[in-house]
C-alpha cells in the first residue's frame, strides 16, 4: 500500500527538480543556493509535522520581488525573471503541502523550464520537457483522488490501474506535442541571445590576420559549423571564408576584390556540403576550396569567391554548398598585378630583404615560388601557438630568431615575400581539417581549426593555393594529435546528439526531415538488419497509433449525452468490460442492489425508450447519481 | 406510474401466488400476460403439478366463467362447440352452446384429441367464434384457453402440428414447486375446495379496460421493435433451425412484452420485457431440422438471445 499524498509528495519534488534543473546552471547564486535549502527545509519541516505560518512565506516571497524588481530594466527583463520564477519554487517548496501548493509547483516547474529556452536550447530541454510532460500529468490524475480523498491509499493493482492510465494519458500528450511541433513556429536561437547587450565570443576566425599581436593563442573548441557530407581526404578539407588581399599597419584585412576580376566556377562533378552553422559574428560562408555555388541562403559572392550573409549573424540558418576540391581558382581574365602587390613602406627588414632576393634570382614566377618554399625549409620553422614572437617586428623575429610560429605567421610571410619578389599574392582565412562523424555523417569544424594560408597566382594557371604552415615541421602531427585523443573522439560522439537534435528540432524543416530518415535508415541497415523491417515496423506502428487516435477522438466527439452517461455509468457495474450483449440497463441496475443505480436505469430507461432526449434536469440528476454510485465504490 | 387498474391486477397475482398458488410465480404471471395480450397459454409438463388448479385459481379470481373439456381420442368436435338438438315442444332445432363458451377454457391434455378436433378449437381460438349448422356465435370476451400436454406420453396421442402451435401466445413448462413450499402443500393437502370459494377479484370489464390501456398507453420505441426484427432474423438464421420465429411470433413478443412492461410499472417497452417473454412466447414457434428434433428449442432461443445485443442508447 501507498499513500497517496506520500506519493505525490515525491513527485512534486520530482517535477520540481526536472523543472529547474536546465535553468539552473543560468542563474544568479542567490538562487542557486535557496533553492536546495529549500526544498531540503520543506522535508524537515512536514516529516516533523512543522507548519510554518502561511504569512511568512508570502511576505518573503513580496521581499525577495521586489529585490528583483528593482533590478528590472530595459536592457535587464530576463535574469530577474528567471531568478523571481526560481525563488518562488523554492519558496513553494518550503511552503505547506495542499493540493493548491502542489499545482502551483507544477506550474512553475514548467515556467521554469520555458525560461531555461531564453538562454539556451539544448536537448537537454527536450528530455525535460518529454520527464515534466508525463510526470505532471500524473500529478494531476493522483491529484484528482486526492482531492476527493486525502488519506487514500492505493494497493499494488491499483497504482498499475493508474500507471496504464498515466501511460495512455502521457503518451497522448507526447503525440500531441509531435503534432504542434510539426505545425507551430519556433525560434532557432535563444531569445535571449537576441536582445542588445548579448552575444556570442568571436570564433576562431577573424576579420584581419594579425600576426603577433599576442603570445599565445587559445581558439578553444566552441563549434563553429557542421557540414553533412562524404568524407574527403584530409589534404582536401580546406574550408575557404575569406580573402585578406591587403597589408598595412602589420595586418592583412580584406577590401572589396578589383572590379575586372571575375573567377572561374568549377563545372562537373561537385561535392555537395550541407551546412548548419552556429550563429557567428562574421558574415562569411565557408565551403570546400574550390566552391562553385552556394545555395539555401540569401548572399553575394565577390569575384574572388568570398561568399558573404547578413543572415548567418543573425539567425540559425543552414545553407549548401558545392565545390570541386583542388587547389587552383581559374580566372575569366588576367588580374590586375597592381592591386595584388601593394606592399606598405615599412616592411619587415629580413624580410624584405629575402624577398629582394627572390624577385631577383627566380626568373618566372613558379621558381620564386619554389625559392620561397627552399628558404622556409632551410629555416626549420616549427609550428607552435605558444611563445609566438610580438611586435611590429613580430614576423622578422618569427623568421629567423624565434623560428616558431602557426598559420598566421606562415601565411602573412609566405604572402608579403611574394608580393616583395612580384608574385601576385593574397592571404585566405578558413579552416582546414575537422572532424568526420561517422554516426551522423558530418564533419564537426571547431574554433581551433581556424587556419589562415595564402594563395599565389601563377600566370596561366589562376589562383594556386598554397599553405606554407605545411612546409613547417610539427604541423602534421598537430593534425593527427587533435584527431587522434580519446576525449575528442568521445566528444565526437556526443555532438552528434547535439546535431540531430539542432537538425531535427531547432532548425526543423519537413523536406530536411525526411533526408534525416532515410539517412537515419542507411546507417542502420548499415549496422545492423534490413532497414525496410525497422522502417516499416516503425511507419505501421505510427500509422497504427495516428488512426487508433483519430478513431478514438471521432468516436468520443459522435457519442451522444446518453451514451457518455451510459457508458460511464457500464463502466462503474462492469468494471473493465463491456457488459453481456443479453442484459439490459434495468437488469444491471436491479443486479447491483443499490436504490441509487435503480432510479438511474429507470430514469435513463424511461428517456431512451420513450425515444426522446434526455431533458437538463435529468442529464444533471442522472451526472449526480453517477457521482455518487462513483464516490462509494471508491470508498468501498 | 400508479396505475388503479395495475394495482388491481399485481394484487390479483400477489393474492393468486402467495394463498393459493405458492411456487407458481413464474407460470401465474406468464397467464395474466396472455390474459392481457388476449392471447391463450399452453401449460406443458407431467401430470400432477397443478395445472387444472392453475386454471381454476384464475377463473375463480377473475370472476369470469369456467369451462373444462378433457381430451381423448374420440372427443368430436361438436363437444366443444356445442350442437343443435330438436326441441320437440317448440318443433325447432335449437343450439346448446359446448364448453367453449366460458371466458377461461381448460383443454387438458390437448394432445389427446383427434386432429379434427383440435383444429376446430384451435380454429375457434384464433377467431373468437364458433360457426355452427350456417349460424355464427361470437365467443365471449375476454375469452382464454388453457390448454395442457403431457410430453412424455407417446401412445395415443396426436402431437399438435407446428402450424397450430404457433396459435398459443404463450407456452411454458410449470416445474416443480421448490422444496420446502412442496413439502408445505403436501402437508396441506388439495386446496381444490378453497378454490371454489375464491372472492372474484377483477371483474371482464376491467380486464377489457386494462387490455385497452395496454394497447394505447404503453410505448414501443422504434429501438425495441428493431431489437424484436433482429432477434427474429437471428432465429430464422440459426443453423440448428428449419423455421424460425413467425411474423405472428413478432407480433405475440411485442403484445407480450408490452404487457410485461405494463405489470413492471412502466408505460414503455424496455428490451428487459422482451427477454423476460422472448422464451415463453417465441421458443415453440421454432421449428427444428429432422436431425436436431431432439434438441431444447428453449436452449436454442436462448443462446440467440445471447447473440444480439440489447439496444442501450
Amino acid at each position: 500500500m501507498m499513500r497517496l499524498n506520500r506519493l505525490l509528495e515525491i513527485l512534486v519534488l520530482l517535477i520540481a527538480l526536472i523543472g529547474v534543473l536546465p535553468l539552473y546552471p543560468h542563474l544568479e547564486p542567490l538562487p542557486r543556493v535557496i533553492l536546495p535549502s529549500a526544498a531540503i527545509a520543506g522535508l524537515i519541516l512536514q516529516r516533523k509535522g512543522i507548519r510554518p505560518p502561511a504569512t511568512l512565506f508570502t511576505a518573503v516571497s513580496l521581499l525577495l520581488f521586489f529585490f528583483y524588481a528593482l533590478r528590472f530594466g530595459r536592457d535587464n527583463v530576463v535574469v530577474p525573471a528567471a531568478n523571481l520564477l526560481a525563488i518562488f519554487l523554492a519558496v513553494r517548496l518550503a511552503g505547506e503541502r495542499s493540493n493548491r501548493a502542489y499545482l502551483q509547483t507544477c506550474a512553475l516547474a514548467l515556467f521554469c523550464l520555458a525560461a531555461s529556452t531564453l538562454f539556451s536550447l539544448s536537448p537537454l530541454f527536450l528530455v525535460a520537457l518529454v520527464l515534466l510532460l508525463v510526470l505532471i500529468v500524473s500529478a494531476l490524475v493522483l491529484l484528482t483522488f486526492h482531492e476527493t480523498d486525502p488519506l487514500l491509499a492505493l494497493s499494488r493493482p491499483e497504482l498499475a490501474t493508474l500507471g496504464k492510465v498515466i501511460a495512455c494519458s502521457g503518451g497522448a500528450s507526447l503525440l500531441l506535442m509531435l503534432f504542434f511541433f510539426a505545425i507551430l513556429p519556433r525560434t532557432q536561437i535563444p531569445l535571449w541571445d537576441t536582445m542588445p547587450g548579448q552575444g556570442r565570443k568571436a570564433s576562431g576566425l577573424s576579420d584581419r590576420v594579425q600576426p603577433g599581436s599576442t603570445p599565445t593563442i587559445d581558439a578553444g573548441r566552441g563549434i563553429v559549423f557542421r557540414a553533412a557530407m562524404t568524407p574527403l581526404g584530409s589534404q582536401q578539407l580546406y574550408w575557404r571564408a575569406v580573402v585578406f588581399n591587403r597589408y598595412s599597419a602589420g595586418a592583412w584585412v580584406r577590401q572589396p576584390p578589383p572590379p575586372g576580376e571575375e573567377s572561374i566556377r568549377p563545372r562537373g562533378a561537385l561535392i555537395r556540403q550541407a551546412i548548419f552553422p552556429e550563429a557567428g559574428k562574421l558574415p562569411y560562408l565557408p565551403g570546400i576550396n574550390v566552391t562553385a555555388r552556394i545555395s539555401g541562403v540569401r548572399s553575394t559572392t565577390a569575384g574572388d569567391l568570398v561568399t558573404t550573409s547578413p543572415a548567418v549573424t543573425r539567425r540559425r540558418t543552414t545553407y549548401e554548398a558545392f565545390s570541386a576540391p583542388g587547389d587552383t581558382l581559374a580566372l575569366r581574365r588576367p588580374i590586375d598585378r597592381h592591386f595584388y602587390l601593394r606592399l606598405p613602406k615599412d616592411l619587415p627588414p629580413r624580410l624584405a630583404a629575402a624577398a629582394a632576393k627572390i624577385g631577383s634570382t627566380g626568373k618566372t614566377d613558379r621558381e620564386r615560388l619554389s625559392l620561397a618554399q627552399e628558404l622556409f625549409r632551410s629555416l626549420d620553422l616549427r609550428y607552435a601557438t605558444t611563445n609566438l614572437p610580438t611586435g611590429s617586428n613580430s614576423l622578422d623575429l618569427f623568421l629567423f630568431d624565434r623560428k616558431q610560429g602557426y598559420c598566421e605567421f606562415f601565411a602573412s610571410s609566405l604572402a608579403l615575400i611574394m608580393r616583395g619578389a612580384g608574385v601576385p599574392s593574397r592571404v585566405v582565412g578558413g579552416y582546414y581539417g575537422g572532424n568526420y562523424n561517422e554516426l551522423g555523417g558530418y564533419y564537426v569544424i571547431t574554433d581551433e581549426l581556424a587556419h589562415a594560408w595564402t594563395e599565389i597566382y601563377l600566370e596561366g594557371k589562376g589562383w594556386v593555393t598554397v599553405d606554407p604552415s605545411t612546409w613547417a615541421s610539427g604541423f602534421a602531427e598537430l593534425g593527427n594529435e587533435r584527431t587522434r585523443s580519446l576525449s575528442r573522439r568521445l566528444a565526437t560522439m556526443a555532438d552528434t546528439l547535439n546535431y540531430y537534435w539542432e537538425l531535427a528540432v531547432i532548425t526543423y524543416d519537413l523536406e530536411r526531415q525526411l533526408q534525416l530518415v532515410n539517412r537515419a535508415g542507411e546507417q542502420i541497415h548499415r549496422l545492423t538488419m534490413p532497414r525496410n523491417l525497422r522502417r516499416n515496423g516503425l511507419v505501421a506502428v505510427l500509422a497504427v497509433a495516428a488512426v487508433s487516435i483519430v478513431l478514438l477522438l471521432a468516436r468520443r466527439h459522435r457519442l451522444s449525452p446518453e451514451e457518455r452517461l451510459l457508458r460511464q455509468f457500464i463502466a462503474l457495474v462492469e468494471p473493465g468490460g463491456e457488459m453481456p450483449p443479453e442484459t439490459g440497463i434495468l437488469d444491471l441496475a436491479t443486479r447491483m442492489e443499490d436504490p441509487r443505480a435503480v432510479r438511474f436505469a429507470k430514469l435513463y430507461s424511461s428517456a431512451v425508450y420513450h425515444d426522446r432526449p434526455l431533458g437538463r434536469g435529468e442529464r444533471r440528476e442522472l451526472t449526480a447519481l453517477l457521482k455518487a454510485l462513483r464516490t462509494d465504490r471508491l470508498r468501498s | 406510474m400508479s396505475n388503479p387498474q395495475r394495482d388491481a391486477i399485481l394484487n390479483a397475482i400477489e393474492t393468486v401466488t402467495g394463498s393459493y398458488l405458492q411456487g407458481k410465480v413464474r407460470a401465474v404471471k406468464l397467464s395474466f400476460i396472455a390474459l392481457l395480450s388476449g392471447g391463450h397459454i399452453l401449460l406443458e409438463d407431467i401430470p400432477g403439478l397443478g395445472k387444472t388448479t392453475l386454471a381454476l385459481t384464475l377463473a375463480g379470481i377473475l370472476g369470469l366463467t369456467f369451462g373444462r373439456i378433457q381430451c381423448t381420442s374420440d372427443l368430436l368436435p361438436s363437444d366443444i362447440t356445442g350442437l343443435s338438438i330438436f326441441n320437440r315442444d317448440e318443433n325447432r332445432f335449437t343450439f346448446i352452446r359446448g364448453p367453449i363458451f366460458n371466458n377461461i377454457l381448460l383443454a387438458d391434455e390437448i394432445n389427446r384429441a383427434m386432429p379434427k378436433t383440435q383444429s376446430a378449437m384451435l380454429e375457434a381460438m384464433e377467431e373468437r367464434r364458433v360457426t355452427v349448422e350456417g349460424v355464427t356465435y361470437q365467443l365471449p370476451v375476454p375469452f382464454l384457453v388453457i390448454a395442457t400436454q403431457n410430453p412424455t406420453e407417446q401412445v395415443g396421442t396426436y402431437p399438435l402440428p407446428e402450424s397450430q402451435m404457433d396459435r398459443f401466445l404463450i407456452r411454458t413448462g410449470l416445474g416443480y414447486p421448490p422444496e420446502e413450499v412442496e413439502q408445505a402443500i403436501i402437508r396441506h393437502g388439495s386446496i381444490r375446495d378453497e378454490i371454489r370459494e375464491i372472492p372474484p377479484l377483477l371483474s371482464a370489464e376491467a380486464i377489457l379496460s386494462t387490455q385497452r390501456a395496454i394497447r394505447d398507453q404503453v410505448y414501443l420505441s422504434d429501438k425495441i421493435t428493431g431489437y424484436i426484427m433482429k432477434l427474429i432474423i437471428a432465429t430464422r438464421e440459426h443453423p440448428l433451425v428449419a423455421a424460425g420465429i413467425s411474423t405472428r411470433g413478432g407480433i405475440n413478443i411485442t403484445q407480450a412484452a408490452r404487457a410485461h412492461a405494463f405489470l413492471d410499472g412502466r408505460d414503455y417497452v424496455a428490451p428487459e420485457d422482451v427477454l423476460a417473454v422472448a422464451i415463453p412466447v417465441g421458443a415453440h414457434r421454432l421449428v427444428c431440422r429432422n436431425e436436431n428434433e431432439h434438441l431444447d428449442k428453449e436452449e436454442i432461443l436462448r443462446s440467440v438471445l445471447r447473440n444480439v445485443p440489447v439496444p442501450l442508447a
